[in-house]
């Protein structure tokens, strides 16, 4: 996904992507929407605050989610970080990937390291990029002041 | 033949017989017990003990090697001996045979060495080696005959180099590579074995995840990512299809066109039980593939005779046919009162990590039709398990939502087998989640999980942070 550049956002001497040509939500996940169905991961700035992933556990396919629902949980030595849905419907796969690698959710969070796709029934009001990015750097400029005491 | 009286008779010495040979004597009862080949069985002589053994000395070498720098070790020419490994795998299993060996002594159990069997209720036929039998009568007979290894039925199964779990415990060396067609409870210990001491493991499993009949699917992904960041490469849906000879390594044919190789390869398909040539048929007991059937109180459909163990089916665990073991002696001699409940049997898998499991997981639970709530515990989060530098693995706690009642436990981690005690004892006692929560558990140890699971089950743990939403 590296083709389609990245919006950067720089903070101390971390360099946060927000990649160009998805959608996003409040929660920090991303969709990317092909006819009715959406692949969902996590962006760039939910990844590096959370940690390295140690174990990831999205949802299985056939699980019905709504909208907020328990998308799947990943794990860091930090924290187990439960990922609301942004969209609703059906999931038709979980990334398999990720049983041996889940620390493609770090290496790769918009491309190899997605979580799940669903059969589309409804969704969030969702962003682009572009009106999505303001909020990304409020929150990473937040964070990190918190980070920095 | 000569015809001598006793009051039961237990025909296998395995960790089932032998456990119901000394529970009976316990009672007063005059018993004889008749073994083929091994005291201890399977288990204590080529099966759990000296697979522990083994595991053991090979997780000591791995620790030292892995993180004895950070340890503040300092050591040159660290190697395997595995003579000398074997050695030690031994000894540990001729000592532990000899205690058995002496229990069942001092408890008076007349010990006949020979093969058993039943030609007519009531009477128990040896045939010793060299030809010679002899008869034995008892109104009792307990039938603990255990269970043989299964083979794998496809072409090249018989070459030199393909093994058995026995076989897999009298290496000279360690093989610089090795392929274990089965991701069962026998595969995932060698392979972990193997590991450890530095072979290249592959390992092929049949069915879609590790471990089928004893875990859920998420403890069995878990593995998978342990084992596979270990280094061991792990192959599910992977059917084998044959195994050639090629140019002095063994090549086995998986699934469509899947390859492994490897210096030797070890099939562990599983255990069939063993009931041949004990006659039981003849007298009426129904068997079914092997497996002797009993009732809930252990006993078969014909008076008087009962079956322990392995060759009653699954389980198959040495843990629970002593338990059996002791239940059919008592049922035996005081009449039917105790009846077996397998739902509080754990079961456990020593490999690296380790895998524990007790009733039910989240998943069957609410498919009996319970309302689970389930607490969750990290490794990551136990300081022993930091200390130790094995910080991987999650503990779970399986409870009926209304009342906290422990349904199942399921751990993956350090310490799991050791851990599971305290699920079972839940498990079997109808302990809840909060009986657990409000047991002062010892700091710092890996039992402080268990707790902390209990806590999460009731609400929240304390000592790792689940978090929802970044809003």
């Amino acid at each position: 996904m590296s083709e389609q550049g990245y919006y950067e956002v720089t903070y101390d001497k971390f360099v946060f992507r927000l990649a160009r040509g998805l959608l996003y939500s409040h929660d920090h996940t991303w969709v990317k929407i092909d006819g009715d169905v959406a692949t969902v991961g996590i962006n760039d700035f939910l990844q590096r605050n959370s940690g390295d992933v140690a174990f990831a556990e999205p949802a299985p396919p056939g699980t019905q989610l709504a909208r907020g629902g328990d998308l799947g949980s990943i794990e860091t030595i930090k924290v187990t970080l439960v990922i609301p849905s942004p969209v609703a419907g059906e999931v038709v796969e979980a990334n398999k990937a990720l049983d041996r690698r889940p620390e493609l959710i770090n290496e790769d969070p918009y491309g190899a390291g997605w979580l799940v796709k669903v059969r589309l029934s409804d969704r969030e009001e969702l962003m682009d990029a572009e009106t999505f990015l303001p909020l990304f750097e409020q929150t990473i400029e937040e964070e990190g002041r918190k980070l920095k005491g | 033949m000569g015809k001598e009286r006793f009051d039961l008779i237990v025909i296998g010495g395995g960790p089932g017989g032998y456990v119901a040979a000394i529970r009976a004597a316990q009672l007063g009862a005059r018993v004889a017990l008749v073994e083929k080949k091994w005291i201890g069985g399977v288990c204590l002589n080529v099966g759990c003990i000296p697979t522990k053994a083994l595991l053991h000395a090979a997780g000591l070498y791995a620790e030292a090697k892995e993180h004895g720098g950070r340890f503040g070790l300092e050591f040159s020419g660290l190697r395997v001996n595995a003579g000398a490994m074997m050695r030690y795998k031994q000894e540990m299993v001729e000592r532990l045979v000899g205690a058995v060996e002496e229990l069942l002594e001092a408890s008076q159990v007349a010990v006949w060495r020979g093969a058993g069997s039943i030609p007519q209720r009531g009477l128990v036929r040896v045939e010793m080696p060299g030809g010679k039998s002899h008869g034995l009568q008892a109104e009792r007979i307990i039938v603990a005959t255990g269970s043989v290894a299964a083979t794998l039925p496809v072409p090249g199964a018989d070459l030199p180099g393909v093994i058995d779990s026995s076989g897999a415990l009298e290496l000279a060396e360690i093989p610089g590579s090795i392929v274990v067609v089965g991701g069962g409870v026998i595969g995932v210990e060698f392979a972990s074995l193997y590991n450890l001491l530095g072979s290249r493991v592959t390992i092929l499993e049949t069915m879609p995840a590790l471990l089928p009949a004893v875990c859920d699917d998420k403890i069995a992904r878990r593995l998978l990512l342990a084992l596979s960041r270990r280094g061991i490469d792990v192959q599910t849906g992977a059917r084998v299809q044959a195994i050639t000879e090629e140019d002095r390594t063994l090549a086995v044919r998986y699934g469509e066109n899947g390859r492994a190789t490897g210096d030797c390869v070890l099939v562990a398909v599983g255990r069939r039980p063993y009931s041949a040539g004990l006659g039981l048929e003849a007298l009426g007991v129904e068997v079914d593939g092997g497996a002797v059937k009993v009732n809930e109180y252990l006993e078969t459909g014909v008076p008087g005779i009962y079956a322990i163990g392995d060759v009653t089916g699954p389980p198959m665990l040495a843990h629970s046919a002593m338990l059996e073991g002791r239940l059919a002696a008592e049922n035996a001699l005081q009449g039917n009162k105790r009846r077996m409940d397998h739902r509080a049997v754990p079961n456990a898998v020593f490999s690296r990590p380790e895998v524990a499991v007790v009733g039910l997981s989240a998943a069957e639970a609410r498919r009996q039709g319970y309302e689970v709530k389930s607490g969750q515990f990290p490794m990551s989060s136990n300081p022993r398990a930091a200390i130790i530098e094995q910080a991987e693995g999650q503990i779970e706690l399986v409870c009926e939502a209304a009342s906290g009642r422990v349904l199942g436990v399921q751990i993956i981690g350090p310490g799991a087998t050791d851990l599971i005690a305290e699920g079972a004892l839940a498990v079997a006692t109808g302990a809840t989640a909060e009986d657990i929560a409000r047991t002062a558990h010892t700091h710092p140890t890996l039992s402080e999980a268990v707790l902390e699971a209990a806590l999460d089950a009731g609400g929240a743990s304390i000592h790792h942070a689940v978090v929802r939403s970044r809003r």
